[in-house]
């Protein structure tokens, strides 16, 4: 494989490393004299949204969603969408289905042994799929974000 | 036991494009490399089309539109971050991998049971497969060169997995493979092996080290060791130190004044300098190049190269653009439309430890200063953002790589997300 651009070790893209400066202030006391801070001793990180919104980084890609079929469960046109590739979806889990080529998203429900797909939109028709529709599962819904302050 | 594993994406950039795009499923793609030039990837539908890696696009234009084949600019960004998702994945099944190329990592599979390396390279297709997407194919073998030949044979397995650790089986396989397709055996290696009248991969596999020796250098006895089951490599998982440089691009429209080419270089000089800082190297040569299109009929053609030595070892920008320039003087004439120019360096240097030129009245520190700061701007406000004068101003549109049809970059960037219903 060539790459025109040069030829890295191995023809891999350098990753550019974010270099903003940091500056640090120290906030607890440092001057000889007076009381350290009490809080010196408990410094820990900040709480990261990551560790909540992404289990598996691997394997999550974020969507934006266009489509109204699932404001029910409020998740709305413009939001992002967190899409885990490495669960297997279950009852009642909310997926990226790809339906006939075309990326959905849609709940899954099982009904004796076999799943189903729904919209969450009570004022859409009923989900249906015709004999031979090609549906694959893309990867499980863990999360939605959503700007309110826009 | 010793043993190396190769895993690679299938077609990968195409690959890369139909996770994210459902119904590039089951029709022909092919990835165009820097400014649409020509093919470097192709899906199976595209290859049965008769496409061939290298394909300059505009020979191949008219078949892609009557054949409805889908033709993307390279979107390195997606590919890059898809990379590096599967050689995550790789490092959970083995403890030292090596990173070959951007679609390509090498896995240490000394720890697994002989028994049981199949079973493992089918689990490793399949995480893979779920969890980025991407289709991979693995070859097993004792050495690098065989896990190489075990991975394109198993292009054709449905399995997508050979194991070659057995030396039955490589010999079954070997019998049949074209000495082409080794690892390492080039087009001059290739014209010398058929004057030995060795076809096939067993049959170089056969040779005496020492035969092989006086053909191909110590290049070809190591292959023929290799392809014995004699391991000669082991697994680079640090990168070696970058021995050489270059920045070339084919022009996205034909070059014919002096002043657009001085300032195509000045801008190759300006994006070395800021390369050769990023790793902490310095150069005392560069070597500039020029040359028109080997596809226009009829026109003339010219094709030269100037090497300008520099009095010391550096990756100062306005020191690259100057030895640039003069190389530039010395090639340019006009008459002729040039379609690609670049600008290469070898053997990089430390600057620490090059040596200071005796009438040196460089200011280092102040040089230093100026480009720590060039850097800093573009890399907070995009590149080009400061750009020495050299370069000019047009530059920045003129002679930028064209991306006409690239994808969105789905996974770096929030405003091009893949969007679904």
């Amino acid at each position: 494989m060539h790459i025109d651009d040069i030829s890295l070790p191995n023809g891999m893209p350098v990753p550019l490393l974010s270099f903003r400066p940091v500056h640090v202030r120290f906030v607890g006391q440092t001057v000889h004299a007076g009381f350290p801070s009490p809080a010196d001793d408990f410094i820990e990180k900040s709480v990261d949204l990551n560790e909540v919104l992404i289990r598996n980084p691997t394997s999550t890609f974020l969507w934006r969603v266009a489509g109204d079929c699932m404001i029910d469960v409020r998740i709305f046109p413009g939001d992002v969408v967190v899409v885990d590739r490495s669960i297997a979806p279950r009852h009642r889990s909310i997926v990226l289905a790809i339906i006939d080529n075309s990326p959905t998203l849609k709940r899954i429900n099982r009904r004796g042994k076999t799943l189903v797909l729904h919209n969450e939109n009570a004022k859409l028709p009923p989900f249906t799929v015709d004999e031979g529709t090609e549906i694959t599962i893309w990867g499980v819904v863990t999360a939605t974000i959503r700007d309110l302050h826009k | 036991m010793t043993g190396f594993a190769l895993s690679d994406g299938n077609s990968f950039y195409c690959s890369c494009e139909r996770v994210f795009d459902p119904k590039l499923e089951k029709r022909p793609v092919i990835v165009l490399s820097n400014n649409d030039g020509c093919a470097v990837a192709r899906t199976a539908e595209a290859k049965a089309l008769g496409i061939k890696m290298g394909h300059p696009y505009f020979l191949i234009k008219e078949l892609c539109e009557q054949n409805d084949v889908t033709a993307l600019s390279s979107n390195y960004a997606l590919y890059g971050d898809m990379s590096r998702r599967m050689n995550d994945i790789y490092g959970r099944f083995s403890p030292v991998t090596e990173v070959y190329s951007i679609d390509e990592t090498f896995l240490d599979v000394d720890d697994i049971p002989v028994a049981k390396r199949v079973q493992w390279a089918g689990d490793l297709r399949s995480t893979t497969k779920q969890w980025t997407g991407i289709p991979t194919c693995v070859g097993i073998g004792p050495t690098k060169t065989l896990a190489k030949l075990a991975n394109k044979a198993a292009k054709a397995l449905p399995s997508g997995v050979l194991d070659l650790t057995d030396p039955r089986e490589q010999q079954r396989v070997m019998a049949d493979f074209p000495v082409g397709d080794v690892w390492g055996i080039g087009r001059a290696s290739l014209a010398k092996l058929a004057a030995e009248g060795i076809e096939f991969a067993g049959q170089l596999r056969d040779m005496e080290p020492k035969r092989a020796r006086a053909l191909m250098t110590v290049v070809g006895e190591k292959i023929v060791h290799e392809l014995n089951g004699r391991p000669c490599m082991e697994l680079e998982s640090v990168a070696p130190q970058r021995q050489g440089c270059a920045v070339t691009r084919s022009f996205g429209q034909r070059v014919t004044s002096r002043l657009e080419m001085e300032q195509a270089v000045a801008g190759y000089a300006a994006r070395l300098g800021e390369k050769l800082r990023r790793n902490g190297l310095a150069t005392n040569h560069v070597t500039v190049f020029m040359h028109t299109s080997q596809f226009a009929d009829g026109e003339p053609r010219r094709n030269v190269s100037m090497t300008v030595d520099l009095p010391e070892a550096t990756n100062d920008t306005m020191a690259l653009i100057r030895a640039a320039k003069r190389a530039v003087d010395g090639l340019w004439k006009s008459g002729f439309r040039y379609s690609k120019a670049g600008i290469i360096t070898q053997d990089l240097v430390r600057p620490e430890l090059s040596q200071r030129s005796l009438f040196d009245n460089l200011d280092h520190a102040k040089a230093a200063k100026v480009m720590a700061a060039m850097d800093k701007a573009n890399l907070r406000w995009g590149r080009a953002t400061v750009i020495p004068a050299a370069v000019g101003f047009a530059s920045k549109s003129a002679f930028a790589t064209k991306f006409e049809m690239r994808s969105p970059r789905y996974t770096t960037r929030w405003d091009e997300l893949p969007i679904c219903h």
